[in-house]
């Protein structure tokens, strides 16, 4: 479902697919709110939704709809839905939780659909119960939830430094670390110029309906 | 940051192409980039292996990979931050005004 795979002219980047694979694992893997099956059902819903895979239905309503909903249509975002979400019992710090797998699923997915290749298997499930790692500091300043300081991209999974980490790799090795992104005269050695990259980013977002 | 890395660089780039793909954006490979990324972002089968061609005979096999990732780190980052009210920083607006969009209210 993610077109005819021809991976012929794209080059091979090893280090790329160690940090992706580091994150599938962690993917499958007990987070702060949910067990390892439970991420793993919210990933597969994801790529369901986005037509990359059959169409899974084993989640609760509620995460069904958030998982939907950041898959295909993030933009429609708003923060009725977080006091839904709340309203419902959930932690709101569950939703950055779902937001988190959800936007590293579909970006791993993008990345293989561009190189012309497979999407990566989901992972076996590791065992174990969720454990709470979240930073006592996170507060709800700008955005429409917890986050440490203020509300920025860099930030935004801040509350739940687990899944920052796992984000922030994954960006790292696609696009810049965290220490150039906003030193715009530096070339940071890769295939593309940072305009170039720039120009990249910049018409995904448009095309997400995304401002940043 | 488009802008700003352009501008960083002594790089002129028309801006509009964001909004405007059939305007030259005036960075190298520029009309190739674009056109790639359609194609992932808006899951054109169709398009893509064309797309992916055109960027590999321009630029090489490195740049195919590479726009790959940093748009899928983009379609990653854009879930993030719509999803969970990131507010755009006052200090973009005026790019909104360049391209003809105003951020919408939620995210002021």
């Amino acid at each position: 479902m993610s077109g005819q795979p021809d991976t012929t002219l794209a080059l091979a980047d090893p280090n790329a697919d160690e940090v992706i694979g580091n994150a599938l694992t962690v993917l499958g893997s007990p987070g702060s709110f949910f067990n390892g099956p439970e991420r793993l059902a919210i990933a597969a819903h994801a790529r369901g939704v986005r037509g990359l895979a059959a169409p899974t239905t084993n989640l609760p309503p509620v995460i069904e709809e958030a998982t939907a909903r950041v898959a295909v249509k993030a933009m429609a975002s708003r923060s009725e839905h977080i006091a839904a979400w709340e309203g419902a019992g959930w932690d709101v710090l569950a939703y950055v939780e779902l937001v988190s797998v959800v936007a590293q699923i579909c970006s791993i997915d993008s990345y293989r659909i561009g190189l012309g290749a497979e999407l990566d298997p989901l992972p076996e499930p590791v065992d174990g119960e969720p454990v709470l790692v979240a930073d006592e500091e996170a507060t709800r300043s700008n955005a429409w939830v917890p986050t440490v300081g203020q509300a920025l991209a860099p930030t935004a999974l801040s509350a739940l430094p687990n899944e920052k980490a796992s984000k922030a790799a994954l960006g790292a090795v696609w696009y810049l670390t965290d220490d150039l992104i906003h030193k715009y005269d530096t070339e940071p050695d890769r295939e593309l110029t940072r305009p170039q990259m720039e120009l990249v980013a910049s018409r995904t977002s448009w095309l997400n309906e995304c401002f940043f | 940051m488009l802008r700003e890395s352009a501008k960083a660089q002594n790089q002129p780039v028309n801006i509009l192409s964001i909004t405007q793909p059939m305007l030259d954006p005036l960075v190298a490979n520029g009309p190739e980039l674009i056109a790639f990324v359609d194609a992932i972002a808006l899951l054109d089968y169709d398009e893509l292996p064309i797309a992916r061609r055109n960027l590999f005979d321009a630029a090489g096999p490195g740049a195919v990979t590479r726009a790959a990732g940093v748009c899928a780190n983009f379609e990653g980052i854009n879930r993030v931050v719509d999803s969970l009210g990131v507010p755009v920083n006052k200090r973009f607006y005026d790019i909104g005004d360049e391209l003809r969009v105003s951020v919408p209210d939620h995210l002021r």
